[in-house]
């Protein structure tokens, strides 16, 4: 839910900023798109490469396991699971800090 | 008291005498004195007692120690006792003695420290070239020759504030120096040959050079080469007149009788090798004959009695070159030892005078005979013994060299010398006439008076030796015969004694005449031969060249070395500032300070860490 | 499903997200496509959760989800800081660290 949040707010800002942003780019530092798409189709080259003859044997994961992440959550992983919860929190508060208007 | 042990005494107490002065008494100055010369008087006694019994030593007496082992070929130092080497011990030993009392009198203003310091230079001296004298290896002879060198050059340089004496000490290491480069040569040759640098064996095997043809003569010519710059023949004479700087009993004892001696000793001594080679023989007589020569005419129109002094002991030298050249270890080394009294009295004696009128120079001395009569009288008969007058000593040496080079088949040489002995005593006459002679020609000269007690024993006791030493010839040569065995015989022509006899009177008498009593003559020859004059003085340009030879050398040397440091040494250095600069800037134009870039790179990355990981596709 | 199709959606999207942040000028447009990629890595774990049975992925996934969650919170901040001394949302035009 945070997430989706979060994620939602984040695009809204985008298309209210884009408007105000002057087309004027500074062609000498902006890599044009073609250096960018060139990197990304590397990029996708080599792991669909290294993807091509994989070959991993699987197993089913069972029904029953539906309810097992909130077993697990009462084993090893519940420490993990409160530190996560108190990141959250300093990066919300710290996210408030640092754009504070004074 | 066998022989062995009197050398090692002769040789040690003056050894001793150098350490104690030099670690322990240096500062009381004439304490250190009679204990060097209690030192050189033990020598004294020793090798007089070995001389008295000369006829009782039947063979040399060696005494080997291991110096250098090696797998082979290892060097033996060690002491070859035999008629020669003993006759030179007692030569060294009495000049060496006579000196060091002189010095009691003549430094009598030297502050105690520096008294020490020239006594223990003394004893150090007297050590070396005993340990010269004895020593039966050839490598051991080169240590101790270098030795004296450094003695040589401590004591010429022994007023060291003086920039002259400095500039003369070092001049003349450096010219000796030269001559050992081709001793050394010759020495580390005959080692590579042979494997063996023992003086007894070398005497006695003297064929095994000839073997090696050329390159034998050109070793023992390597070898003479030290000889020619110790002894001051030409070229490598010009440190000897400069030498003078020194106190004048050091001039006495060592540049004319024993140190300059010690390359015509070294001939004498491995004179059954040289004789094999008459080509080496022929250069050692024309050198020296035309070194007599040579020197003489420069001896001529000097002022300062003791450069005079100087170049006849060049030139004396040369005579005695000349004598081992021609064939003859007789007349060579009978020369040395009658020339080492009378060389060494007449320094002493020009010391006296010095002292006496606070000058160098004969023009302002005059009518000291009549002043100081024990300093005129004993010079006098050193001049006479110089000249070759009978019955005194240098009479019977001179001519024997004379017989000899006579009988040589090319003539030069003894042309040669028999101008010298004009000359010889032409300018002994003249530095006799001018300092002792006539009316005193400065204030001070009005007021000399005779030396006192020590430096009167000294010219005495030179003096005594001076005049009856001539007469022991027949006793030394025949020590000698044992020594080296001439072969042949050589006709004794009466002329030449005439004619040496002759030309000396003829010399003195000329000289007196012009000096005394016409001295425009003297004048008047300066002015109108006045090139001949200045070329005299200037010594034949020779050590002009010499400086500006080494001038050149050592700019030429220095001009490169400077032109590398600024253009190579710097050169990369400046190459190394500026391409680190360059790179520098070109690297630093990655840093953009757009994220986007470092976003590629991080790609590029990336990129690179897959394929290094996951290297098969 | 066939493994490699799922594995090559993940492939594509990450492509994807490459090419936007290394050709948006916009800062938050940048933010968007490093979402992208985060969001293909978390399919990824998911995928391979799925095939290999093995329910702590999915927890992986989780917890890839919030922290990326409050990584875009701060990522947001701080581009709004940047606008207000910048007065620019250009990744271009703010290259002070240059040299």
């Amino acid at each position: 839910m945070v997430y989706v949040g979060g994620v939602v707010l984040l695009m809204v800002f985008t298309i209210m900023l884009a408007r105000e942003s002057v087309m004027k780019p500074l062609v000498n530092t902006v890599r044009a798109p073609f250096v960018s798409g060139f990197f990304a189709v590397l990029v996708f080259l080599l792991l669909f490469l290294s993807i091509k003859h994989v070959e991993l044997k699987s197993s089913e994961l069972s029904k029953d396991y539906e309810f097992l992440p909130s077993l697990i959550f009462k084993t090893k992983y519940v420490l993990p699971f409160e530190i996560l919860s108190i990141l959250l929190l300093v990066a919300f508060i710290g996210a408030v800090l640092i754009s504070r208007r004074d | 008291m066998d022989f062995q042990t009197l050398a090692l005494v002769s040789l040690f107490s003056p050894f001793v005498s150098f350490w104690i002065i030099g670690v322990f008494i240096r500062k009381w100055g004439r304490f250190s004195a009679y204990v060097s010369i209690f030192a050189v008087f033990v020598s004294l006694l020793a090798s007089s007692v070995m001389l008295l019994n000369l006829e009782h030593l039947k063979e040399p007496v060696i005494k080997n120690f291991l110096w250098l082992p090696a797998k082979e070929n290892q060097i033996y130092f060690g002491i070859f006792l035999d008629n020669l080497s003993i006759i030179m011990l007692f030569i060294v030993a009495l000049v060496a003695f006579a000196v060091q009392v002189y010095s009691l009198g003549y430094m009598d203003t030297e502050t105690p420290p520096s008294l020490g310091r020239y006594y223990a230079y003394h004893s150090l001296f007297t050590f070396s070239m005993m340990g010269l004298v004895l020593a039966n290896n050839i490598l051991e002879m080169f240590v101790f020759w270098e030795l004296v060198g450094v003695c040589s050059y401590l004591l010429i340089g022994f007023y060291y504030y003086k920039p002259e004496a400095a500039r003369a000490a070092l001049k003349a290491f450096w010219i000796t120096k030269l001559g050992d480069v081709g001793f050394i040569t010759g020495l580390l040759l005959l080692y590579f040959k042979f494997g063996n640098l023992d003086i007894h064996y070398l005497i006695h095997n003297p064929g095994i050079l000839k073997g090696l043809g050329a390159l034998g003569s050109g070793i023992l010519l390597l070898i003479f080469c030290g000889a020619i710059g110790k002894s001051a023949q030409f070229p490598l004479h010009i440190w000897l007149p400069d030498a003078m700087e020194g106190p004048t009993p050091v001039s006495a004892l060592i540049h004319a009788a024993t140190m300059v001696a010690a390359g015509v000793y070294m001939v004498s001594r491995l004179f059954p090798v040289f004789v094999e080679f008459p080509d080496v023989m022929w250069v050692i007589l024309i050198l020296g004959s035309f070194t007599a020569f040579f020197a003489a005419t420069m001896a001529i129109v000097q002022d300062d009695i003791k450069r005079v002094l100087a170049y006849s002991t060049i030139s004396q030298l040369g005579y005695m070159m000349a004598g081992l050249g021609a064939g003859s270890l007789f007349a060579g080394f009978f020369h040395l030892f009658t020339h080492a009294y009378f060389k060494a009295l007449l320094f002493l004696g020009a010391g006296a005078a010095i002292h006496a009128v606070h000058s160098n120079s004969i023009w302002d001395m005059g009518g000291l005979l009549k002043r100081a009569p024990v300093t005129g009288i004993t010079f006098l008969i050193g001049v006479l013994a110089l000249a070759g007058l009978p019955p005194l000593s240098g009479f019977f040496s001179k001519e024997e060299i004379l017989v000899y080079v006579f009988n040589y088949e090319n003539k030069l040489p003894f042309i040669f010398l028999t101008i010298t002995v004009f000359l010889t005593a032409f300018y002994m006459g003249r530095a006799y006439v001018v300092a002792f002679l006539g009316s005193p020609r400065s204030k001070h000269a009005e007021k000399a008076h005779d030396p006192d007690f020590s430096m009167k024993f000294s010219l005495i006791l030179l003096a005594i030796f001076a005049i009856f030493a001539g007469f022991y010839a027949k006793d030394i040569h025949h020590f000698l015969e044992v020594v080296f065995h001439k072969k042949g015989e050589v006709s004794h022509p009466s002329f030449l004694m005439y004619l040496s006899v002759g030309l000396g009177l003829f010399g003195l008498l000329s000289s007196y005449y012009i000096y005394s009593r016409a001295l425009y003559i003297a004048q008047n020859a300066s002015t109108k031969f006045s090139f001949i004059h200045k070329t005299l003085i200037r010594r034949y340009y020779i050590d002009d060249l010499f400086e500006w030879v080494y001038r050149k050398i050592l700019l030429l040397l220095s001009g490169f070395a400077g032109w590398w440091d600024r253009h190579v040494v710097d050169g990369i250095v400046n190459w190394i500032i500026y391409s680190t600069a360059r790179i520098g800037r070109s690297l630093r134009t990655i840093q953009t300070g757009v994220v986007q870039d470092y976003m590629i790179y991080i790609t590029i990355g990336f990129i690179l860490l897959i394929v290094i990981v996951f290297g098969r596709f | 499903m066939d493994l490699n199709a799922l594995l090559l959606l993940s492939i594509i999207l990450f492509s994807f997200g490459i090419y936007g942040v290394l050709s948006r000028r916009n800062a938050l447009g940048i933010l968007i496509a490093l979402e992208l990629i985060f969001n293909s890595a978390n399919l990824n774990f998911g995928i391979f959760s799925k095939h290999f049975g093995n329910p702590e992925g999915i927890l992986t996934i989780i917890f890839g989800i919030a922290l990326t969650a409050a990584e875009v919170v701060l990522g947001f901040a701080i581009v709004i800081l940047l606008f207000r001394l910048r007065k620019t949302s250009q990744a271009d035009e703010v290259n002070i660290l240059k040299g």
